[in-house]
C-alpha cells in the first residue's frame, strides 16, 4: 500500500494536468532516452517533454511524474539522477494516461575518476570563454597567453598552461593561488574580467586538477566521439515558456556523460528564443530559432518554434500537387502559417520562362496561354520550356560560375577557357547526369586543351584551395576555417581539413607542347602534413572514413565517394542549389554554407528533393520539373496576414531582381536588338559568355559573377542606385530603344496605339494593360503629340519599371 | 637568368684551384715569407680577399651588396666595405666564426639566410669564407693578418683577479627554521643561488627562502617572503646579503634584502603591479635593479630606497637582470631574446647583444666580469664579450630550450633545459659531462663557491646534488620542511621509541648477567665437587673405587658443560653490550629534539624580533606622527596665542575706545554745561537787549537802520 501511494498520487496529478490542458497529449518523451551513470560523480538531468496533438510541446517537471523502479541503484532529486550502486533499473514516466520507460544503467558507482585534462579541464576553458576567438583563442593569444581556439590542441594547451612560463600560470604547491585561477576569478588584473566564481564547478574542477599535480592525461584517455542534444525540437506556445535542453557526450570507452553545464549554448535568434548558459531556453516573440550547443570539437543544434498563446488557426483545404508541397505544408502548419494563393496565369508564364530559359514569353504566347483552358497547361508549359536549348544555357552559366571558368594571364589561357566552357556546355546539353560530370572533373587528367575537364586543376593550382573549392561547390561546405583551427560553428576539425586536402596532394602539372597547355597527372607522390601535429595526413573523406587506396588515384577514390548515391551531402547540396535557382532562396541559405549552425529551414523537404534527385540518377531536369510544377512554386508573391514576415518557409513567392545576364537578354529581346560581346558572334546572348573575364558595364553594374571565386555570393542580385540610374540615364536602354525601332515597325504594320500598348505590355510584363493603366496612358496622347514619340516613352517607362526588372 | 650569373663563380673557383696546384714555387715562397714573418707556417697560401673572396662575392652577393645598392648598408665588393660591416655592425671578426655574422648568414645558422631564397653556397665555396675569417681577414696575398680576437685566451679565467673579501665566509649564525607554509605537494622552484664565498645555498620555496649548508645539506634557515612567491635569488658579491624578488602574478611585486648572517630583513624595494621576475644588487651594494612583465628595468638606490633610473628598452617581459661582479656593467634580457648591457650609473646602453631567437631565461657573469653567458628558449647558450659587446660562442646546449645557466667560480658552466638534462661545460662551451638527472624538468642550476658541487632545482620541488666531477648524484632532497611543531612531535616519538628500546636492552643485559652469575656459582660448585672427586680418586684406595671414577667422570663432564654455557652467555652478554648504542642514540635524539625546540624558540624570537622591528618601524611612524601632531598642537597653540593676543589687542582697543569715550563724557558734560551756560548767557543778553530797546525806541530804529 505504501508503495502504491506515490504512484497513485502521480496518477492523480497527471489527471489534473490533463484536465487543465485543452489538447490531448499525443506523445510523451523522456530525455535522454537511455540513462547511463558511469562514475560516482556522474549526474544526469532528466527532461520530460509532452507533445500535444496540435504539435505544441510542453516541458513537464520530472519530479512527480517519474518513478524509479529501484532506488537502491539510482536516485532522482530536483530533476537530477544520481548513482547509488552498480546495476540496472528503469525510470517510469506517466502522464495523462501515457507511460514511457527509460532504462537506467549505473556502472562504477563508487569510482571517483581523477580529474582529466582533456575531459574535465579543457571544457572549463571553453565554457568560461577563455579560448574563444576574442580572447586567448586568437592565433597569437591575448596578453601573452595563448590557448587553442575552442581547445582543438589539448597537448599544446597543456604545455602552455603548465610549462611555457614555468612558475607563472600554475602553482602546484598552492593550487588556488595559481594565476590561471586568480585570473579567472578576477582576483588579479584580467582584461577578460571575472570568468567564474570560487565555488563554481568550473573553478573547483580547475583547482582539483592543479591540486592533483596538473597531470596530463595518459595516452589511452577516452576520446570524445560525439554529442547529442535533447530534445531535438520544441514548439513553445506563448512567450516566457521554458524548455530545458541537455547535451550528452559519448566517449570512445563507451561511457556517456551529461555535459550540459559544460556545453556552450548559442541562439541564432535571441528575440524568438533566449538560451541560458545552462541550456534553458525561454520563448520570446513568434518565430523560429536554432539553438546551437558546442562541446569539445562538436556542435549540435535544436530547432525552436514559438507561436503566440491561444492563436486561432485553421489550415485551409489546399491541394498538394506533389511531395514538395506536402513537406512545405507540414512546416507551415507547425509555424501556424498559411500559404498565399496561387498566382495568375500570366505571372506564372513570365516566372517560368525567366527561371527555366532566361527569356520573356512572346506577346502572342501570353494571350494563347491565358486563354488555354487545359487544366494541365502549366505542366505542359514547364515541359515545353525544359526542352528548349536555352534551359541548358542557363545551367552552363551557373556551373561555369562555380567552376570559375575565366582566363588569367599566363595561367589560364582564353583557348583553354573556351574549350573548358564548350566541354561543359556539351555535358549539360546532352543531359549527362550531374554525378557523371563531377566525376569527370575530379578525375580529369591530361592536357588542358585536349581534355578540357583537366582545367579544373589548372584554374586552382593550390592544394588546399582545391580542397576548399571542391567542398564548397560540390558539398556546399565552407571548410576554410579548419585550415588554422577547428571550425567554430561546425564539426570540421584540422584533421578533417587536412585529411580532405590529402586527396589533392598528388596532382602533378607539367607544361605541354603548346605554351598555353598544362598537362595534369597523378604523381603518386606528395603528402599533406598537419600543421599542429606535423603528421602526414592520410586522405580522409569529409565526415567519413579513411579509405583504402590500393594504389588507385586519390582523386578517383574521392570522386567515387563524393558522387555516390548514399553520400550524405552531394545530392542534398545539388538539390538545394537547384531549388534556390527557382525559389530565390535555398532551403539552406546561403546554399554553399551548409553547417550545423546554419540548418535547413525544412530538412524534410531537402531530404525529399535529394532522394528524388538520386532516384532520377542525377538527371536534374526531372527535379526542375518537380519544382516548377509544385504548387509552392506557383504561389503568388502577395502575402496574407500570417505569412508576411516569413522569408524562409516558402509560404509565398519571393520577388527577385532578374540577374544581370538574363536582364540584358530580356531587354535585347523586347527591343529586338542584338549585343556584341568580345569573342562571341553578334547576337549572342549574355548568358552564353564563356570567359568570366568578359563583361560589360551593364553586366558588372547588375552584379554579374566575376568567377573569381566559387562563392555563391559572386552573383549579386541586390538592387542598387547605380543600376536604377543606368537604366534611366545609361546608354543601354536608350540605345536599344532607338536601334530596335520596335514602335516604328509596329506603326508601320498599321497597328493602333492601343494595340501597340497592349503589345508592349505583353512583351515586357507578359500581361495586357489594365483599364486603369490604359486610361492614364491615354492622357499622354494629345493632338499636339507625336504618337511614335509618346509610344517610345511608354516603352521606355515600361523598361524602367520595377515590374520589368523583377521576377515575381 | 640565374644560371649565367652563377657560372662565373664555378669557373672562378676552378681557376682558383688550378692556379694553386701547379705553382708549387709560389707556395714555397709564400711559405718561406710566412715563416719569416712569424705567421703560422702551415705550408699553404692563405685565403685573401682580393684573390679568393672577391670572385665569390661578385657571383653571389654583389647584386645587392654593391656600393650603389648597399642593401642593409653593406657593401661587400670592397675589402674595406666588408670590414666596415652592415647597418647592424661588423659582419666578420678575425679568427672567430661564431662571432662573424657573415658566416652565420652563409651557413644558414642565423637569419637572414644568404644568399636569399637560394640554397647555401657549395661547401668548397663556404670553406673559402671560413678560411678567410680564420686566417685573419687578409686583404691580399701580401697583407698581414688582422689580429685575431683570440677567444681561447679570452675564455681563460685568471683566478688572481677574483678578490676574496676579508673575514670569514658569511654563514648564517642563527636563523629561524619555522616554515611559513608547508604544502602537500612540492611546487616548481624558480630561484636558486649559491653564495660566492661560503658553502651556502639559497632556495626559493613557497612564500619563503630556504638556506641550506651546501656540504652537509643541513637546513640553516628559513626567511619568510610573505610578498608571494620568490622567483629570483641573488647573493651580494661579498656573500653577506641575500636578495629575493617575486610577488603575485598580475598583482604585486617586491624585492627583499636580508642579512645572511643574522637573517635580518634589511629593506624592501619596488612597488610593482606584477611579480618581479628578476633582480640583482650591485656589488658595491649601492643599488638594486629589477625587471618584470611591464618591460621596464628599474634601478633603486639602496640608501634612500628611491627609484633612480627607469630603462625603457625591452620589448617584452624582462626575464633576467645581472650586475657584473666588478659592478661596472648591468646586463638585462627579455622574453623576446634581447640582451642589453648598461652603464649602471648613467643608465646608458653600452651594447645590444642580438642573437637569441627565443626568450632569454637566465644571464650569468663569469667571476672576472669579462664574459656573460646567456641561456635561451632557442636552445642555445651564448657567451658574450662584455667589453666589445660581441658574441664569442654559441652552442646548442639543450635543443628544446635552455632554462638556466650558471658560471662556476673556476670558469666552468652548468646548464639545464627542457630536454630534462643537466650538463657541465668547460669555458669554451665544450661538454664536460652530463649529470644524471631523474627528476621532473630541471629549472635552475648553480655551482657552489668552491666549484665542487652542482645543485639543480626542479619542477616538482626537489633539489638534486652532484659532485661536479661525477655524473651520479650524491643526494636529493626537497625544499618543503614540515612545521617545527610536527618535527618536534616526530623527534619526541623517536626519542620515546629509542628509550623504550634501550630499556628493553638493559633488561636483556640484566637477565644475562644474572644467568652468568648463576652459572658461575654452579661452576664453582661443580669444580669443588670435581676437586673432591679427584682427591678421592687420588687418595688411598678404598672400597668402591670404580664408583669414584664414575663420579669423577660425571663431575668433569658437568664442569665442562657449565664452562661452555658460561662462555655462551658471556659471548651473548658481550654482544648485547657491544650492540647497545642506546645511550648514543638517546643522546643524539635528545640533541635533535633539543635543537628543534631551540629552533622553535629561536623562530619565535626571530619572529618577535621581526615583529618588533616592524613595530619599531610602526612606532617610529607613530612617533613621527605624534611629533607631527604635537607640532600641530604647538602651531595651533601659537595660532591661538596670536589670536588671543589679537583679541587682547582688540579688547585694549575697545578699552581705549571705551576709556576715550569715558574721558570724553565729562568733556561732553562740560560742553553741555558750556552750551547751557552760553545759551543762558545768550538768553540773558537777549533779555537785556529787550530791556534796552523797549524804553529807547530811537536806538532800536538806529539799529534797524544799520
Amino acid at each position: 500500500m505504501k508503495m502504491l501511494t506515490p504512484i497513485l498520487s502521480v496518477f492523480l496529478l497527471g489527471m489534473t494536468f490533463c484536465a487543465r490542458g485543452n489538447e490531448a497529449i499525443s506523445e510523451l518523451h523522456v530525455y535522454p532516452p537511455a540513462l547511463r551513470l558511469c562514475s560516482a560523480k556522474a549526474r544526469q538531468r532528466v527532461v520530460v517533454q509532452a507533445m500535444q496533438s496540435d504539435g505544441i510541446t510542453r516541458e513537464l517537471a520530472p519530479g512527480a511524474l517519474c518513478v524509479l523502479a529501484n532506488t537502491n541503484i539510482a536516485r532522482l532529486a530536483n530533476g537530477m539522477l544520481y548513482p547509488v550502486a552498480n546495476g540496472q533499473t528503469e525510470l517510469r514516466v506517466s502522464f495523462a494516461g501515457q507511460t514511457i520507460v527509460a532504462p537506467v544503467t549505473v556502472t562504477n558507482a563508487t569510482v571517483q575518476p581523477p580529474v582529466s585534462f582533456r575531459l574535465d579541464v579543457m571544457p572549463v576553458f571553453t565554457k568560461a570563454g577563455c579560448n574563444s576567438g576574442a580572447c586567448h583563442g586568437t592565433s597569437r593569444g591575448k596578453d601573452g597567453f595563448h590557448l587553442s581556439l575552442f581547445g582543438f590542441d589539448p597537448e599544446g594547451d597543456y604545455f602552455r598552461l603548465t610549462r611555457e612560463q614555468i612558475g607563472r600560470r600554475v602553482n602546484l604547491a598552492i593550487p588556488q593561488e595559481s594565476l590561471i585561477v586568480q585570473k579567472g576569478l578576477g582576483a588579479v588584473q584580467h582584461t577578460g574580467g571575472v570568468r567564474f566564481a570560487t565555488n563554481s564547478d568550473l573553478c573547483q574542477t580547475l583547482v582539483r586538477w592543479l591540486a592533483a599535480g596538473a597531470n596530463n592525461d595518459p595516452t589511452n584517455v577516452a576520446r570524445l566521439e560525439g554529442i547529442d542534444i535533447f530534445p531535438k525540437t520544441a514548439v513553445l506556445e506563448g512567450s516566457n515558456v521554458q524548455q530545458h535542453f541537455i547535451v550528452q557526450a559519448r566517449y570512445s570507452d563507451g561511457t556517456e556523460r551529461d555535459v550540459t553545464p559544460l556545453a556552450v549554448f548559442l541562439s541564432n535568434n535571441e528575440i524568438v528564443a533566449r538560451v541560458s548558459d545552462q541550456g534553458a531556453v525561454t520563448a520570446g516573440q513568434r518565430g523560429e530559432a536554432f539553438i546551437q550547443a558546442r562541446f569539445g570539437e562538436f556542435n549540435v543544434g535544436a530547432q525552436i518554434i514559438v507561436i503566440p498563446k491561444g492563436l486561432q488557426y485553421q489550415w485551409p483545404d489546399v491541394p498538394a500537387y506533389n511531395y514538395i508541397d506536402k513537406a512545405v505544408y507540414a512546416k507551415l502548419k507547425r509555424l501556424r502559417l498559411l500559404p498565399s494563393d496561387v498566382c495568375d496565369d500570366s505571372t506564372f508564364l513570365r516566372r517560368a520562362s525567366l527561371d527555366i530559359i532566361g527569356q520573356l514569353p512572346e506577346a502572342e504566347a501570353v494571350t494563347n496561354f491565358c486563354q488555354d483552358t487545359n487544366p494541365h497547361k502549366r505542366e505542359h508549359l514547364v515541359d515545353q520550356l525544359l526542352d528548349r536549348k536555352e534551359f541548358a544555357d542557363l545551367w552552363v552559366m551557373k556551373w561555369a560560375e562555380l567552376l570559375e571558368i575565366r582566363s588569367r594571364d599566363n595561367e589560364v589561357y582564353p583557348k583553354a577557357v573556351l574549350l573548358y566552357y564548350e566541354w561543359l556546355r556539351d555535358q549539360i546539353e546532352t543531359n549527362v547526369p550531374l554525378d557523371r560530370i563531377v566525376q569527370q572533373l575530379l578525375t580529369a587528367s591530361g592536357s588542358t586543351l585536349r581534355d578540357p575537364a583537366a582545367n579544373y586543376y589548372q584554374v586552382e593550382p593550390d592544394t588546399l584551395k582545391l580542397a576548399e573549392n571542391t567542398a564548397q561547390v560540390f558539398l556546399g561546405m565552407r571548410i576554410q576555417c579548419a585550415q588554422c583551427h577547428n571550425h567554430p560553428f561546425d564539426r570540421w576539425t584540422l584533421n578533417d581539413y587536412y585529411g580532405f586536402a590529402a586527396f589533392f596532394a598528388q596532382i602533378g602539372r607539367k607544361p605541354g607542347d603548346d605554351p598555353r597547355e598544362t598537362v595534369i597527372f597523378d604523381r603518386h607522390d606528395g603528402e599533406v602534413t598537419h600543421p599542429v601535429t606535423k603528421k602526414v595526413m592520410p586522405p580522409k573523406f569529409l565526415g567519413g572514413e579513411v579509405p583504402k587506396l590500393n594504389g588507385e588515384s586519390r582523386r578517383a577514390v574521392l570522386a567515387r565517394w563524393l558522387t555516390a548515391p548514399d553520400n550524405p551531402y552531394f545530392a542534398r547540396n545539388v538539390a538545394n542549389m537547384i531549388w534556390a535557382q527557382f525559389l530565390g532562396r535555398g532551403i539552406i541559405e546561403p546554399v554553399d554554407d551548409v553547417r550545423i549552425s546554419n540548418p535547413a529551414s525544412n530538412p524534410e523537404l531537402l531530404d525529399a528533393l535529394a532522394t528524388k534527385l538520386v532516384a532520377y540518377k542525377f538527371d536534374f531536369k526531372k527535379l526542375v520539373r518537380d519544382i516548377c510544377t509544385s504548387r509552392t512554386y506557383q504561389l503568388s508573391p502577395i502575402p496574407n496576414d500570417t505569412n508576411a514576415d516569413d522569408e524562409r518557409n516558402f509560404s509565398h513567392a519571393e520577388i527577385r531582381r532578374i540577374r544581370a545576364e538574363v536582364l540584358l537578354d530580356c531587354i535585347s529581346q523586347v527591343t529586338q536588338t542584338q549585343d556584341k560581346f568580345p569573342g562571341l558572334p553578334r547576337g549572342a546572348r549574355a548568358v552564353d559568355i564563356a570567359d568570366g573575364n568578359t563583361s560589360t558595364y551593364f553586366l558588372t553594374t547588375f552584379g554579374r559573377a566575376s568567377r573569381g571565386s566559387v562563392c555563391s555570393c559572386e552573383v549579386k542580385i541586390d538592387p542598387n542606385l547605380s543600376q536604377a540610374l543606368h537604366l534611366l540615364n545609361g546608354s543601354t536602354v536608350q540605345n536599344k530603344l532607338e536601334r530596335g525601332g520596335v514602335i516604328k515597325k509596329l506603326l508601320k504594320d498599321g497597328m493602333s496605339k492601343d494595340a501597340i500598348i497592349r503589345e508592349l505590355y505583353e512583351r515586357c510584363y507578359s500581361r495586357p494593360p489594365t483599364p486603369d493603366e490604359l486610361t492614364k496612358l491615354d492622357g499622354f496622347f494629345t493632338p499636339a503629340s507625336q504618337p511614335q514619340q509618346v509610344l517610345n516613352d511608354v516603352f521606355w517607362a515600361l523598361l524602367n519599371s520595377k515590374e520589368f526588372v523583377f521576377n515575381h | 637568368m640565374k644560371h649565367p650569373a652563377r657560372k662565373p663563380a664555378a669557373t672562378m673557383g676552378q681557376g682558383l684551384l688550378e692556379r694553386f696546384t701547379p705553382t708549387a714555387a709560389a707556395t714555397f715562397l709564400s711559405c718561406l715569407i710566412g715563416s719569416l714573418l712569424g705567421a703560422s707556417a702551415q705550408g699553404q697560401t692563405k685565403i685573401n680577399y682580393n684573390d679568393h673572396l672577391q670572385p665569390l662575392i661578385e657571383a653571389n652577393c654583389a647584386k645587392c651588396h654593391n656600393p650603389d645598392k648597399k642593401k642593409a648598408d653593406l657593401d661587400l665588393t670592397s675589402f674595406q666595405g666588408a670590414l666596415k660591416g652592415s647597418g647592424s655592425g661588423v659582419i666578420v671578426v678575425s679568427g672567430n666564426l661564431d662571432g662573424s655574422k657573415l658566416w652565420k648568414a652563409l651557413t644558414h645558422a642565423e637569419e637572414p639566410f644568404m644568399p636569399p631564397n637560394r640554397p647555401k653556397l657549395a661547401d668548397k665555396d663556404l670553406d673559402v669564407f671560413k678560411q678567410w675569417i680564420l686566417d685573419g681577414l687578409l686583404e691580399n696575398a701580401g697583407a698581414k693578418a688582422i689580429a685575431a680576437a683570440k677567444p681561447g685566451l679570452d675564455l681563460a679565467l685568471n683566478p688572481q683577479e677574483l678578490a676574496r673579501p676579508e673575514g670569514p665566509p658569511p654563514m648564517p649564525k642563527q636563523l629561524p627554521l619555522e616554515p611559513v607554509v608547508h604544502t602537500a605537494r612540492g611546487g616548481a622552484i624558480l630561484g636558486l643561488a649559491a653564495s660566492p664565498w661560503a658553502p651556502l645555498l639559497a632556495v626559493a620555496g613557497q612564500k619563503q627562502v630556504l638556506l641550506f649548508h651546501a656540504d652537509t645539506l643541513e637546513l640553516l634557515g628559513i626567511l619568510p617572503f610573505e610578498e608571494g612567491q620568490p622567483v629570483d635569488l641573488k647573493f651580494s658579491r661579498n656573500g653577506k646579503l641575500l636578495l629575493a624578488s617575486g610577488g603575485r602574478g598580475a598583482r604585486s611585486g617586491r624585492v627583499v634584502l636580508w642579512n645572511v648572517i643574522t637573517g635580518e630583513r634589511l629593506m624592501t624595494v619596488g612597488q610593482e603591479y606584477d611579480t618581479v621576475l628578476a633582480a640583482d644588487i650591485r656589488p658595491d651594494q649601492s643599488m638594486v635593479a629589477l625587471g618584470g612583465p611591464n618591460r621596464l628595468v628599474k634601478l633603486f638606490s639602496t640608501r634612500t630606497g628611491e627609484l633612480v633610473q627607469k630603462i625603457k628598452k625591452h620589448t617584452d617581459w624582462v626575464t633576467a637582470v645581472a650586475f657584473s661582479p666588478n659592478g661596472q656593467v648591468l646586463a638585462t634580457a627579455d622574453r623576446n631574446g634581447g640582451i642589453s648591457l648598461w652603464d649602471p650609473d648613467s643608465a646608458q646602453e653600452l651594447f645590444t647583444l642580438a642573437g637569441h631567437k627565443g626568450a632569454v631565461t637566465e644571464l650569468s657573469w663569469r667571476a672576472d666580469s669579462k664574459l656573460l653567458a646567456s641561456a635561451s628558449e632557442d636552445g642555445t647558450v651564448k657567451l658574450w664579450d662584455a667589453k666589445e659587446g660581441r658574441q664569442l660562442k654559441s652552442w646548442r646546449a639543450h635543443g628544446p630550450g635552455v632554462l638556466s645557466v650558471s658560471y662556476a667560480p673556476d670558469g666552468q658552466l652548468v646548464t639545464c633545459g627542457r630536454d630534462n638534462a643537466v650538463t657541465v661545460w668547460n669555458g669554451n662551451g665544450g661538454k664536460v659531462r652530463s649529470l644524471d638527472f631523474h627528476g621532473n624538468l630541471p629549472l635552475r642550476v648553480a655551482f657552489t663557491h668552491d666549484s665542487q658541487r652542482v645543485f639543480a632545482a626542479d619542477f616538482a620541488g626537489h633539489i638534486t646534488v652532484w659532485a661536479a666531477v661525477q655524473a651520479k648524484p650524491v643526494a636529493r632532497f626537497d625544499a618543503d620542511p614540515l612545521p617545527l611543531a610536527e618535527q618536534i612531535a616526530t623527534a619526541q616519538n623517536h626519542l620515546k621509541e629509542i628509550r623504550s628500546r634501550a630499556e628493553q636492552t638493559a633488561r636483556q643485559i640484566g637477565a644475562l648477567e644474572a644467568q652468568q652469575a648463576q652459572i658461575k656459582a654452579e661452576l664453582e660448585t661443580a669444580n669443588a665437587v670435581l676437586e673432591s672427586c679427584r682427591a678421592q680418586v687420588a687418595g688411598p684406595t678404598t672400597n668402591g673405587l670404580p664408583l669414584s671414577v664414575l663420579v669423577l667422570t660425571n663431575a668433569t663432564q658437568k664442569v665442562s658443560v657449565l664452562a661452555q654455557t658460561l662462555a655462551a652467555v658471556q659471548t651473548k652478554l658481550a654482544k648485547a653490550r657491544r650492540e647497545d648504542d642506546s645511550a648514543a642514540a638517546i643522546d643524539e635524539a635528545q640533541s635533535t629534539l633539543g635543537r628543534l625546540q631551540a629552533a622553535q624558540l629561536w623562530s619565535r624570537i626571530y619572529k618577535a624580533r621581526e615583529t618588533l622591528a616592524s613595530s619599531k618601524g610602526e612606532r617610529q611612524k607613530v612617533a613621527a606622527s605624534l611629533q607631527a601632531s604635537r607640532q600641530a598642537i604647538i602651531d595651533a597653540e601659537k595660532q591661538l596665542d596670536a589670536a588671543r593676543k589679537a583679541a587682547l589687542d582688540a579688547q585694549s582697543q575697545i578699552k581705549t575706545a571705551k576709556a576715550d569715550s569715558a574721558q570724553q563724557q565729562p568733556a561732553l558734560k562740560q560742553l553741555d554745561a558750556e552750551l547751557q551756560s552760553s545759551q543762558a548767557r545768550l538768553a540773558q543778553w537777549l533779555r537785556e537787549y529787550q530791556k534796552l530797546i523797549q524804553p529807547n525806541g530811537d536806538l532800536a530804529q538806529k539799529q534797524s537802520a544799520h
